[in-house]
């Protein structure tokens, strides 16, 4: 589908589950995604600092005007955006890795792996397994390291209260920690 | 404490089993406590278990790492616009070709600027080196930098920053190197130096000069931004990264003559023109608007579209749909904001510090005002033609000669563009219908009072018809149509208060009629909204009263007529016959008038012929309540195909005449079938099928076509059963189901097209049982049940669909009598008699009466093949009384006649059972009777023909001695 095509029928697809339009979404949402981090990061925004959060809240929080929709719609929005977040990042995460293996990928970037980031693919992985014993917990995590809501959100999407969020991903934090440090 | 009974069990690492639940328990405790109390405690909850406690500790440990650790306060799409950022500031020292990085100047979203000099030459004047992201496709890049360098090496201006060089380094990422400009922002430079008004539009004129010999060039910039325009020292003005915007893409294999806009390149909404924003054709008349823009700041110190941050979407919405605000307007203080005009972050983007320019500000008034707002229209037709004529007319203003722009213009908003726009803001979000509701609110909120209201009004009414259309197809927007349509109706509600002029109040009976059609008119495939569409027809028709006392144009008529009869259809499937009629009657006698002052037209004629079929339906129509007037109905169905058949000779290869011509041909066979006029039916309905097959031909994908041609198919078929030919009609039945699961399949929503499939199925069914292929029969029985039950089961409140059911269980039932197996008949029957018997008591609805009293026949006849003819007797006699009543109120229709003369059968049957045998025969002689008025009138069926062979020889049984 070329882009100006109906995003209706896009939607109508999605919904169907028909997963080259999901990819095909994936890719343009991804594309969106970087606009709007480049547009942030490019001195559009104020003082030239860093707000991812209000990337991903504009993206496709306001972006779609949530408070438009009610509830209902609202969390599962919010669930289905996060997860093809991830996949995004994830795969991208991927493709950069295979990259790097295979000298593609410019030096620069490659060795640009900063200390103070955590291993996407990794914390994926992680994430999988502990999805198997914790799920509520792997659902705020994702909520939270892909999709980037903050606490509050994540407690109103997910209909709990904050204590139990900021408990269930303390525990979580933890728990993928010494899952990854493990596998490391 | 309590502790949590086991639920799911992990396995550590060393295979030994520990319990999740308390793990996540009584790390939350422990986390509680202060750290110095956390190892007793883990001593006292674990006990024994030392597997527990080793996860435990573990974890601990981990959460102290975790919680020390920055990496864990980000997200990852942070860390990924932090790994690029990194990649930037490390490049520093690198080499690109011959040059090696000195510094990094600036980053942004194409990539990074660096200061750099030639590795052998360290004298030598420093470049810029523009390194891009490894986000961009390489190869394609470069494919399109080779293709452009030399156009762009070509642009030697004294205002363009020349590109020395563009490749590609080792690694594959692109740089372009260009010379290096040392300057500020003309907004710092007009500040710094205290720039009036007619300074900085001498420092503008620069700018256009760089940019229209580019245009001479074949050079369209695409990224006019304060950003790209540096003024040095000198006060010259260098403009950077001409055409650089094209060659950049992220789509793999994107060709280099493509013309509209790669969709990451552009990153400058506030700068972009509204044609870029959606992502098409891309002009020179985009860097006008740009260069408008950048004027509009350069003067006023604010943003044309508000000066602080605004979502994205916002602010695309707002540069396609926002007029901005007048220039001089700023000056007294009405502006978006109301800001004070050097408030910090006033700046649109950038930390950009504009000046306050207070004073100059009210200069802009008049002239200034025009030619700035010319250069920002929404339609690229609209601004100057070329960045000349704005120079051009900047010139004239400043040597005080009347300039070329014109206020007071009407500010032209193109519902088209309005339409598209929707489908690029909804592009970059996600959601259609809050996205539009959004518009519908800007849009109404704004421009109340002024002379704009026009062009709001315009722009509403097309925003509401847009995506009227494209809503309907939405799967499980419910809500989102909802707020739709409540939006829609709190607008027109309102508008109508203060409708003033013909035209307005037309547009707003249209309007009405758009809405009441979203909320689901009877005739549309979808369940909708009856209730609302009512109420929204009822006030499209009040307005139309409305309308016609002041105005009697044909269009005013037009307007009248639609709205009178979507009224009639809405009141029709509500059961308010009286309303339909006089609703329909309106809608006739206002479309006659029409065709009489414009005879030619032909979309009116149509329209008529519809209505006329609609009449008929309400006089008569077989399958729904209907008046009872069985002949009136088949006058307007005669009226009806006629006027289709003269519209049809007159034009002879049109389509929509085509269609209404064999649909009001099949209404006219049907009304036919009902006077018993069946050799005139059966021509009508053979002629009817022929041409729906010859439409068909040409339109083999047409929905609508093929739901007229299972119809009619379905009609030939229940033809053919009653003229005896069984086995004709199973061949047209078959298709008939065919199609209709292939409509299905294909809108498995639909809730028209399932209960026709399951009537269809029943139909079959029985066309099969007569036949005698029995089993197969009751097979198709059975999936037209469940096809009706699943049906009634998702729409409980559709008193259609429950019908529905009862109509096919009595046929199943019928099928299980053939089959020899009363018991399962008998369950069926039951039912179906449940359901269609419920409302028995309505003498109004002929409709529901013959279902009733047919299922009550089918509920005697099984109690029959149960030995029970007690438990018969009631039935019967009820049917038969139903049954004679309705027959003896409409005489002449040849069904309710042959229902009648059935359930005396019937009746007769079963009181020979029960040895009750004078009253038996004369039952049988009153049916006898009854099927030969039907002979006499040419109407008898070869169905009923067999029948009343066969009560006649069961009269004759009946034991002498009365």
């Amino acid at each position: 589908m070329e882009l100006g095509e109906s995003v209706t029928e896009w939607l109508q697809l999605w919904r169907d589950g028909d997963e080259q339009a999901m990819g095909r979404v994936a890719e343009l949402v991804y594309r969106d995604l970087r606009r709007l981090a480049a547009y942030h990061l490019n001195g559009e925004s104020q003082a030239n600092t860093l707000q991812p959060t209000a990337l991903v809240h504009e993206a496709y929080l306001r972006v779609a005007q949530i408070r438009k929709i009610d509830w209902q719609d609202r969390g599962h929005f919010i669930a289905m955006v996060t997860s093809l977040m991830r996949r995004i990042l994830v795969d991208h995460a991927r493709a950069r890795k295979a990259a790097k293996r295979d000298g593609s990928l410019a030096p620069e970037i490659a060795a640009s792996h900063d200390p103070r980031q955590l291993d996407t693919l990794a914390l994926d992985q992680a994430l999988e397994r502990m999805a198997e014993h914790y799920p509520r917990c792997a659902r705020i995590v994702e909520f939270r390291f892909f999709g980037d809501l903050e606490f509050q959100e994540i407690a109103e999407v997910m209909e709990l209260s904050l204590t139990t969020v900021e408990r269930e991903w303390r525990f979580a934090r933890a728990w993928l920690q010494k899952k990854m440090a493990g596998a490391a | 404490m309590a502790l949590r009974a086991r639920m799911a069990a992990e396995e550590d690492g060393r295979g030994r089993v520990t319990n999740t639940d308390r793990l996540h328990e009584l790390f939350a405790h422990a986390t509680d406590l202060p750290p110095e109390r956390r190892a007793q405690f883990l001593a006292s909850a674990c006990g024994d278990d030392r597997a527990l406690f080793d996860e435990l500790q573990g974890l601990l440990a981990a959460d102290e790492v975790a919680m020390a650790d920055e990496a864990w306060q980000r997200s990852a799409l942070r860390n990924q616009v932090l790994a690029e950022q990194h990649a930037a500031d490390s490049a520093v020292g690198e080499m690109v070709g011959p040059y090696r990085l000195v510094e990094l100047v600036g980053s942004g979203g194409m990539g990074s600027v660096y200061r750099a000099v030639r590795a052998d030459n360290e004298m030598e004047m420093s470049v810029a080196v523009k390194l891009m992201k490894a986000a961009f496709h390489s190869q394609d890049v470069i494919a399109r930098f080779r293709a452009e360098r030399q156009i762009l090496a070509n642009l030697q201006h004294p205002h363009i920053a020349r590109i020395l060089d563009a490749g590609a380094r080792a690694d594959g990422l692109p740089y372009l190197v260009m010379e290096f400009v040392d300057g500020v922002s003309p907004y710092e430079y007009c500040r710094r130096n205290n720039f009036g008004i007619r300074q900085r539009l001498g420092l503008f004129l620069q700018i256009c000069s760089a940019v229209h010999y580019a245009h001479q060039n074949m050079v369209i910039h695409r990224d006019l931004k304060p950003a790209n325009i540096l003024v040095t020292a000198e006060g010259t003005v260098k403009l950077l990264d001409f055409g650089i915007a094209k060659m950049l893409t992220l789509e793999p294999g994107a060709a280099s003559g493509d013309v509209t806009e790669p969709l990451m390149a552009r990153m400058t909404i506030r700068y972009s023109s509204p044609e870029q924003v959606r992502g098409e054709l891309v002009t020179t008349a985009s860097d006008v608007y740009s260069l408008g823009v950048i004027l509009y700041e350069l003067l006023t110190g604010h943003s044309p579209y508000g000066d602080g941050e605004r979502p994205i979407h916002e602010l695309m919405t707002a540069v396609c749909a926002e007029e901005p605000v007048r220039p001089s307007a700023l000056a007294q203080g009405r502006t978006r904001n109301s800001a004070r005009p050097d408030r910090g972050e006033a700046t649109g983007g950038g930390g950009r510090n504009l000046a306050s320019t207070g004073p100059a500000v009210r200069a802009l008034k008049g002239d200034l005002d025009n030619i700035i707002l010319k250069a920002l229209r929404k339609a690229p037709g609209e601004r100057y033609a070329s960045v000349a004529q704005f120079a051009d007319d900047i010139g004239r203003y400043l040597e005080g000669r009347p300039v070329q722009a014109r206020g007071d213009a009407p500010l032209y908003l193109a519902a088209k563009f309005i339409r598209r726009n929707l489908a690029m803001v909804v592009a970059v979000g996600l959601l259609v219908g809050s996205l539009i509701g959004g518009l519908v609110e800007v849009t109404l909120a704004r421009g109340r009072a002024e002379r704009r209201f026009n062009e709001l009004r315009q722009l509403a009414h097309s925003v509401m018809f847009s995506y009227a259309d494209g809503i309907d197809r939405l799967p499980g927007a419910t809500p989102v149509r909802a707020q739709m349509v409540k939006d829609a109706l709190n607008y027109l509600d309102n508008l109508s208060k203060d409708a003033d002029t013909p035209q307005l109040q037309r547009e707003i009976v249209d309007a009405y009629i758009r809405v009441s059609n979203v909320q689901g008119n009877e005739y549309e495939n979808n369940l909708g909204d009856t209730a609302g569409a009512l109420a929204s027809s009822r006030k499209a028709a009040a307005s139309a009263e409305k309308l016609l006392k002041e105005d009697q144009t044909p269009e005013a008529l037009n307007s009248a007529a639609e709205a009178f009869s979507t009224f009639g259809d809405l009141l029709f499937s509500t059961g308010d016959l009286a309303g339909t009629d006089r609703a329909y009657q309106r809608s006739v006698s206002l479309r006659r008038e029409i065709a009489a002052k414009s005879p030619g037209d032909l979309d009116n004629s149509l329209a008529l012929a519809t209505c006329l079929k609609h009449m008929g339906d309400l006089y008569g129509g077989y399958g729904w309540s209907n008046l009872g007037k069985t002949a009136e109905a088949l006058t307007w169905y005669q009226q009806s195909s006629a006027l289709a058949e003269k519209m049809a000779a007159e034009f002879p290869g049109n389509i929509a005449v085509a269609k209404v011509r064999f649909k009001s041909l099949m209404q006219l066979s049907s009304g036919e079938t009902t006077m018993g006029l069946r050799t005139e039916a059966t021509r009508d309905l053979g002629e009817t099928l022929r041409q729906i097959e010859s439409v068909w031909a040409g339109l083999p994908e047409d929905t609508n076509v093929k739901v007229e041609l299972a119809n009619t198919e379905s009609r030939l078929g229940q033809m053919l059963i009653d003229d005896r030919d069984a086995v004709g009609a199973v061949s047209h039945l078959a298709h008939a189901v065919d199609l209709m699961k292939g409509l299905r399949g294909a809108d498995p929503g639909n809730a028209a097209y399932r209960r026709r499939e399951s009537l269809m199925e029943s139909q079959w069914a029985t066309a099969l049982r007569e036949t005698g292929r029995i089993p197969d029969s009751l097979a198709h029985n059975e999936r037209a049940v469940s096809l009706a039950e699943a049906l009634h089961h998702d729409a409980p409140a559709s008193a259609d669909y429950r019908i529905n059911v009862g109509v096919i269980e009595r046929n199943a039932a019928e099928g299980y009598l053939a089959a020899g197996d009363p018991g399962a008949a008998l369950t069926h029957a039951r039912r179906a008699e449940t359901i269609l018997c419920r409302d028995a008591a309505n003498a109004s609805d002929p409709y529901m009466q013959a279902n009733c009293d047919r299922s009550l026949v089918t509920v005697g006849n099984t109690h029959l093949a149960l030995n029970q003819a007690a438990d018969a007797a009631p039935s019967f006699r009820e049917a038969e009384k139903i049954a004679s009543t309705r027959s003896q109120i409409e005489p002449l229709n040849a069904i309710f006649r042959s229902d009648w003369a059935r359930a005396e059968a019937a009746l007769a049957a079963g009181l020979v059972k029960t040895r009750e045998y004078p009253e038996a025969s004369a039952l049988y002689e009153a049916a006898v009777k009854n099927w030969s008025l039907l002979r006499q009138t040419n109407s008898l069926t070869a169905e009923d023909a067999r029948r009343a062979e066969d009560e006649g020889r069961a009269a004759a049984a009946i034991p002498a001695g009365r």
